[in-house]
């Protein structure tokens, strides 16, 4: 709609198509009368921007309500531009009108949702923050209340009694209904139905809705539409979220969205809240469990030198909880002062190594008493492996320390007593011949301590001959009965003296015998001494015996190789053998698991000669297969008298059940130590299962359930990486039957652990689905498994399995069960809480991330920069691939994709699919998502993506490699009123990572915002395509070659939005070298512009032809595009000129000036001949003007892209122009390009930009053609150089040679560097001096000279005939310079 | 538009005469090879160029001119070429050794003068 207005602000004109669309007549309109058209609330504004224009004289855009014939106000944008006669007056405005309604409502609309998103956004962040539910409702209604502008609004609540609901919170409501008024919870009310059916509703008319009733309470508020949505809370039912209208309205899908959005941050909030409760109740249980272990947790950041306590450690330490200082030196200062060093190294030592540490230590509890502390500690790891603090634990294990004391202290009271009485002890064993003796018994015979060397050689040799006899005699009975004995008999010291000595022995089976020997010479009487041994004998031997049998001491001897010579019976018992099993073979032989480490340490003991103490051992034995048992073991050397070895005694005392206690508690600690961790699910899921590996599992599998917001998530460890990966790939093939699995057992669907102790080939096969699976499994080998549910309430979330498998052969225990069930309790807390937190987190970023997606579609119009833009930014919230098909003539051709680099969720850095254009079309009737999305034009959703699956998703084909390894994917269309423009794919690489149903709303949010976007820039690029190529076509050729003047023009289309179209410019040939040049901008843009500009270039050439003048042709256009109908406004520089008297006439049609540069450079405004733009009246009248074009000169016709800028007034660009022109080169080519340098900015300009250049030569000065490179332009070219020769004084047989010279090298040219198609190629010539040069330049490259008799000599001729020819091939092209001095004509000399 | 060459002919008996006035260059060597061909017929025992009033002849030109001597060789026929002696043809003919190939008279009668009998 086209107007336009006097100087006076009065319109003086209108158009049809405004009169049509105002539905009035011309009469009605002109003056002011439009302003009644004008929507009440925009015309003061509007009315102000038109006057305040009018009075600065600038154009403007004014965007107003304009009422239509149908009375129906319509959206549009109003742009007015100043327009002045020729003699400069301000002559009005003309403006044009257009309608933007659609666009206006649809921007409206877009606000709207932009709101109700940050709306949630806010929400979201005001739940993480909130303490009380009360509070959270109270701002979730009036949000909701706001967000769809709705008075009425109601959160209510299922009350104990699950028949009722009550509202708890709500807008619009008497503030006495709220907490008070109760809504039966059954299908018949809107709330019961909602919950129900378990989704959101919609209801448009109350009055007849036949699902279910209106309420009391929305009956006493007249409600006609509403909208609820229910708030779901996992393992139990919450309530239900209400808007409601009075007013009948229609909620779109993004009204639900909305709605089920602040239904879902409620619901995740009040799950966060009950978990946290269930947390605090479970941590006090762990608090008791910890109390009555006597043990506690630490936790230690050495960065900032804090140690925190459990209170349970506090407890332990004897201190009030909360007492504790909270440093390392507060610890220290517990720790019993002798072991403070050897806590300080042994802690050094762990930071150093990085590694666990244990140590045992002793603390000095208040009041003074020493306890023994076995502290043991690990560090933690943040994500990047760096050790961000230690934790540990800290068990009182003074008790253990008291069974040990004691245990040595009665060796050494037996060493005592036996020294007090002149006694010694020995040992003799009949099968091995071997003996030993205490050192008292060195010492009563009277040889060195440790010389005895266990012989019976030795033994006897003290003894007097003549006692010898008797002895043996004694002896071979009680050994031939297996009974004790005694015997008298004396003894030769070495130092001479003889010694009266009483022996009493006693079998101790197996042909040991243990006895006592004592001095009795000293004694009154050999009776006395005799009852008196006896009775320490029998004191010793009580003790012994309780030593050997009655604790729960393993003894054993071993031979110098490792071999059992004596074992007791609790040993015995320990390993599970008889006695007489173990005898004579080695440790290794009977127990190969932990054998050879215990034979490793006896060869320490060897070597040392020095006894190992309480030294840990761990293994399995014959006792108990698969149970993992542990003792505290004593080694030490059995020496012959003469020091040498005997073998080996062992000590052992059986630790299991206080190390499964230990590691019960630490795996507990550590569970909940990953509460402390990052909310992130898929970070703390493989977490946990790490835990379980290798202490209660050498496979651990941890699987969280689908719901409906989440998808599956698996996370599986294995003792070897490789298997675990293994395992990983196998569960995306044949992901785990969850609902079989829990049909199979009712134990596990009671929420109780299930242990299999004996895996059989039947399980295994019952439970592969494949046989490749099958071979995975006997791979695998489990042999006991024990399979957790993880539950909240009665819904199973998730499943744990912890496989034993045959590397460590073990099997789990029944206490195994009861501590796997705990551990699964609190695994499932320390999960929820971080799905609930990152859920919230992820709503927040989602919702984003869509914000982020329609902001950017606003910027740019190019469709690959727009999906460029759109992949970025779904990476990392929504994918960790995302990849951007556009339908095309092959199939669906890859725009944009981004990969992200790192696998993992942590990775930011990401990468373009590199070689998109490499990138095989993808066929639309191919198999895989990306087809089918297209097709069925509904999203594809593939949770989880098998190798097979992956190759077809592959933007580089699926044949490429390497692989595509991609787990989970989620194809969505791109669909423009219902036609698929192409598809979206978004993939997580990442393990654990997958796309559920509830992702398909996110990715068709992301769909529906892209794809008009995407339709926008193609159908613009279809039109800037087609608009560019009309331009173009109508654009002359080629310049017309002028004897003594060059001409150079640019077009440079607009950039940004829908530019080109509207500018032109031609130069055409006439009779006797005159030109006419025309530079000329039809109003608008686009195709349509094109077109219009089209017309004019017809009649023009025709009238330029036809041999009109300018001002004529200008009359005659303007005459024609008036009586067309549907034409728009044109301006048009007409410019005739005359080489002969050097002259330009001219004609303005409401153009921009032309600028001419003077010889001597100064720069004149052409600004004669002005008139009315063409079309603008068809009572236009118009003038010429005229003007001296000299030598030397450079005249310059534009269009006004060149000099406008916005917010800058007109003068500035003009004075801009003239500036640098005044500056520009001489050529002719230099000027259009300084031009165009000086005056656009950066990158395209905003519109588009035509430019006219003609630069008169002086004749002689300098030759330069540029001419097509056709062999008929040779003629041509040879008339312009020997005319230039000519006038540069050169004589007939300088201009022939010359002339064949230049010829060739052309003819050359157009026949080697272009093969005969079209280009141009430049000739300059110049004089220095009687020196000629030339230069031919061309832009390809000169094939090699071939054979003789070719174009070679062409070339040989034109060295021959000037005095140097050089050739310099280029990148671009060859330049060949010729020189050649001239003959001086004898008549001049 | 006005050719930039134009080939007559003169019959003399056994020996034509082909007259080029104008300018020989790469855009319209092949017409006048066409044309020179047809008029020379097997029975014609001499072709006399008459290049005397050709202004220009281009290095494409004297690639003919070889080439034409080399076919009228194979037929038997002779080929003469008449050249001014001043003219720039005949500092092209003498610059690319043409005239080392093919005979120049300086005037038509000297060539028809010049011609063997067969």
């Amino acid at each position: 709609m086209v107007w336009s207005a006097g100087p006076g602000r009065s319109s003086t004109w209108f158009n049809r198509r405004w009169l049509e669309f105002r539905g009035s007549t011309m009469g009605e309109e002109l003056g002011l009368g439009w302003v009644d058209g004008v929507h009440g609330d925009d015309r003061a504004r509007c009315l102000e921007a038109y006057s305040d224009a009018f009075e600065r004289r600038e154009p403007f855009s004014i965007e107003y309500r304009l009422r239509g014939a149908d009375g129906e106000f319509r959206w549009v944008i109003d742009h007015g531009s100043p327009w002045t006669t020729d003699d400069g007056h301000f002559a009005g405005y003309v403006g044009s009108c257009v309608d933007v309604d659609e666009t206006r409502a649809a921007l409206e609309e877009f606000r709207i949702r932009e709101r109700q998103m940050a709306m949630v956004a806010d929400l979201g962040r005001y739940a993480l923050e909130v303490e009380d539910e009360q509070d959270l409702l109270d701002v979730a209604v009036k949000l909701v209340a706001d967000g769809l502008r709705v008075s009425l609004t109601a959160v209510l609540r299922l009350t104990d009694d699950p028949d009722w609901l009550q509202i708890e919170a709500g807008t619009g409501w008497d503030e006495t209904k709220l907490g008070t008024l109760r809504v039966r919870a059954d299908p018949t009310t809107m709330a019961g139905y909602v919950l129900a059916t378990d989704g959101p509703v919609v209801c448009e008319d109350l009055p007849s809705e036949a699902r279910f009733q209106g309420g009391p309470g929305l009956r006493a508020h007249d409600v006609t539409s509403a909208l609820s949505a229910v708030i779901r809370v996992p393992g139990r039912r919450y309530g239900v979220l209400g808007a409601y209208s009075p007013e009948p309205r229609a909620f779109g899908e993004d009204d639900v969205v909305f709605a089920r959005n602040v239904a879902n941050l409620i619901g995740a909030w009040v799950a966060r809240r009950a978990v946290e409760e269930a947390l605090q109740e479970s941590e006090a249980e762990a608090r008791l469990a910890f109390a009555a272990g006597r043990m506690g947790s630490w936790r230690w950041d050495p960065a900032i030198g804090e140690v925190r306590w459990s209170p349970e450690m506090a407890a332990v330490y004897g201190i009030e909880p909360g007492s504790f200082q909270g440093t390392f030196s507060s610890f220290l200062d517990h720790v019993y002062p002798d072991d403070r060093p050897q806590v300080i190294s042994a802690v050094e030592a762990a930071t150093t190594a990085e590694e666990p540490f244990s140590m045992e230590h002793r603390v000095v509890l208040p009041g003074g008493r020493l306890m023994w502390l076995d502290g043991r500690g690990a560090p933690v790891r943040g994500a990047d492996g760096s050790i961000t603090g230690w934790i540990g634990v800290g068990i009182d294990v003074t008790e253990r320390k008291l069974v040990e004391d004691e245990l040595r202290n009665r060796q050494l009271e037996v060493r005592l007593a036996l020294a007090a009485g002149r006694m010694g002890v020995w040992r003799w064993n009949a099968r091995t011949g071997h003996g030993m003796w205490s050192p008292e018994l060195e010492d009563l015979v009277g040889i060195d301590r440790g010389s005895y060397d266990g012989s019976w050689e030795s033994f006897i040799a003290p003894i007097l001959a003549s006692d010898g006899p008797l002895l043996r005699e004694v002896v071979s009975a009680a050994a031939e009965r297996g009974t004790e004995f005694a015997v008298g008999y004396r003894i030769r010291r070495p130092d001479g003296g003889t010694r009266w000595i009483e022996t009493r022995g006693r079998p101790l089976g197996d042909g040991e015998w243990i006895g006592v020997s004592i001095d009795v010479t000293d004694r009154r009487g050999a009776e006395e001494a005799l009852r008196d041994a006896n009775e320490r004998l029998e004191e010793t031997v009580a003790r012994l015996d309780t030593l050997l049998a009655a604790a729960p001491l393993g003894f054993a001897f071993y031979d110098q190789d490792f071999r059992y010579v004596r074992v007791n019976q609790v040993l015995a018992d320990m390993i599970g053998l008889p006695v007489e099993d173990h005898l004579g073979h080695r440790i290794s032989e009977l127990l190969p698991g932990f054998g050879p480490e215990v034979e490793n340490v006896l060869r320490t003991v060897k070597e040392t000669g020095l006894p190992v103490s309480d030294i840990e051992v761990t293994g399995q034995t014959p006792a108990q297969p698969g149970v993992e048992r542990h003792w505290l073991a004593n080694y030490y050397p059995v020496q012959a008298p003469d020091g040498s070895l005997l073998g080996f005694g062992s000590m052992v005392v059986e630790i299991t059940e206080r190390k499964r206690q230990e590691r019960a508690a630490r795996l507990m600690a550590a569970v909940s130590e990953l509460l402390a961790d990052s909310p992130d699910l898929d970070a703390v899921l493989p977490r946990a299962a790490a835990l379980m590996v290798p202490e209660l599992a050498d496979s651990c599998a941890l699987y969280l359930l689908p719901r409906t917001d989440v998808a599956r998530r698996v996370a599986i460890v294995h003792a070897e990486p490789e298997l675990a990966e293994k395992l990983l790939d196998a569960d995306r093939r044949w992901p785990l039957d969850v609902s079989r699995m829990l049909a199979s057992s009712a134990r596990l669907r009671s929420g109780k652990p299930v242990m299999v102790t004996n895996v059989t080939e039947e399980m295994r096969t019952s439970f592969a689905q494949h046989p490749d699976q099958l071979e995975l499994a006997h791979e695998l080998a489990v042999r006991s498994s024990i399979t957790a549910p993880l539950h909240v309430g009665d819904d199973v979330v998730g499943l744990l399995f912890l496989d034993y498998t045959a590397r460590s052969g073990r099997v789990h225990q029944p206490d195994d069960v009861e501590l796997v069930g705990a551990l699964a309790e609190r695994i499932v807390l320390v999960l929820e809480r971080s799905y609930l937190m990152s859920e919230a987190e992820r709503a927040n970023a989602r919702l984003d991330l869509l914000a982020e997606v329609s902001e950017l579609l606003t910027v740019g119009l190019d469709t690959r920069a727009r999906l460029d833009a759109v992949t970025d930014v779904v990476l990392p919230t929504f994918a960790d691939t995302c990849v951007a098909y556009l339908v095309g003539p092959e199939g669906l051709e890859v725009t944009a994709g981004k990969i992200a680099d790192d696998r993992g969720s942590e990775g930011r850095g990401t990468t373009s699919i590199p070689e998109l254009a490499d990138c095989p079309a993808v066929p639309v009737d191919s198999v895989g998502p990306i087809a089918l999305a297209f097709r069925s034009r509904e999203p594809v959703l593939v949770s989880d993506v098998s190798p097979e699956l992956a190759a077809l998703l592959n933007p580089a084909g699926p044949e490429a490699e390497p692989d595509f390894d991609v787990r989970s994917a989620l194809v969505v269309p791109l669909l423009a009123d219902d036609e698929p423009l192409g598809v979206l794919m978004f993939g997580y690489r990442a393990a654990g990572r997958r796309y559920a149903v509830d992702d398909l709303a996110l990715a068709r949010e992301i769909a529906r915002r892209v794809a008009p976007a995407v339709e926008d820039a193609l159908r613009f690029e279809r039109e800037l395509a087609t608009a560019e190529a009309l331009q173009r076509s109508l654009l002359p050729e080629r310049l017309p070659v002028l004897q003594d003047a060059d001409v150079a023009a640019r077009y440079v289309p607009g950039g940004v939005g829908l530019k080109v179209g509207g500018d032109w410019y031609d130069a055409v040939p006439l009779r006797d070298g005159r030109v006419m040049l025309v530079i000329g901008d039809v109003v608008g843009h686009g195709v349509r512009a094109a077109a219009s500009m089209g017309k004019v270039r017809n009649v023009l050439q025709y009238s330029a032809l036809d041999g009109l003048a300018p001002a004529a042709i200008l009359q005659r256009l303007n005459a024609y595009f008036c009586a067309l109908t549907d034409s728009d406004m044109a301006t048009l520089f007409v410019a005739e000129y005359d080489p002969v008297s050097r002259k330009i006439r001219y004609a303005n049609a409401g153009h921009p000036p032309a600028f001419l540069r003077l010889p001597d450079g100064t720069v004149e405004i052409l600004d004669g001949g002005r008139s009315m733009p063409l079309c603008a009246s068809d009572q236009s009248q118009y003038h010429e003007a005229q003007h001296d074009l000299r030598a030397g000169s450079t005249l310059v016709l534009y269009t006004d892209g060149l000099i406008e800028r916005r917010r800058e007034s007109l003068d500035v660009g003009l004075g801009r122009l003239r500036e640098s022109l005044r500056s520009a080169p001489s050529n002719v080519e230099e000027v259009a390009d300084t031009l165009l340098r000086d005056l656009l900015d950066q990158g395209a300009p905003q519109d588009d930009v035509a430019l006219l250049c003609i630069a008169t030569v002086a004749a002689a000065e300098e030759l330069r053609l540029r001419l097509p490179a056709a062999p008929r332009q040779l003629a041509h070219m040879r008339n312009a150089v020997k005319g230039w020769l000519a006038r540069a004084g050169a004589s007939d047989k300088d201009i022939g040679e010359i002339t064949v010279a230049v010829n060739e090298v052309v003819a050359n040219a157009i026949e080697h560097a272009y093969g005969l198609v079209d280009a141009d190629f430049l000739i300059s010539a110049r004089q220095v001096g009687a020196q000629i040069e030339f230069e031919i330049q061309d832009f390809g490259r000169w094939r090699n000279r071939r054979g003789g008799g070719d174009r070679g000599r062409g070339l040989d001729l034109a060295r021959a005939l000037m005095d140097s020819v050089d050739i310099h091939p280029g990148t671009d092209g060859t330049t060949v310079h010729l020189s050649r001095r001239l003959e001086r004509e004898t008549g001049e000399q | 538009m006005n050719p930039l060459a134009v080939v007559t002919m003169d019959d003399y008996g056994p020996t034509l005469v082909a007259h080029v006035a104008g300018e020989v260059d790469l855009s319209n060597v092949d017409e006048i090879r066409a044309l020179v061909v047809a008029a020379v017929s097997h029975d014609i025992e001499c072709l006399v160029l008459d290049l005397t009033q050709t202004t220009y002849l281009d290095s494409t030109g004297v690639r003919w001119l070889f080439e034409l001597a080399e076919r009228l060789q194979g037929r038997r026929q002779q080929l003469r070429l008449v050249v001014d002696d001043g003219a720039l043809v005949h500092r092209v003919v003498n610059l690319t050794q043409l005239d080392q190939r093919v005979p120049i008279d300086p005037s038509i009668d000297a060539a028809l003068a010049a011609v063997e009998p067969s």
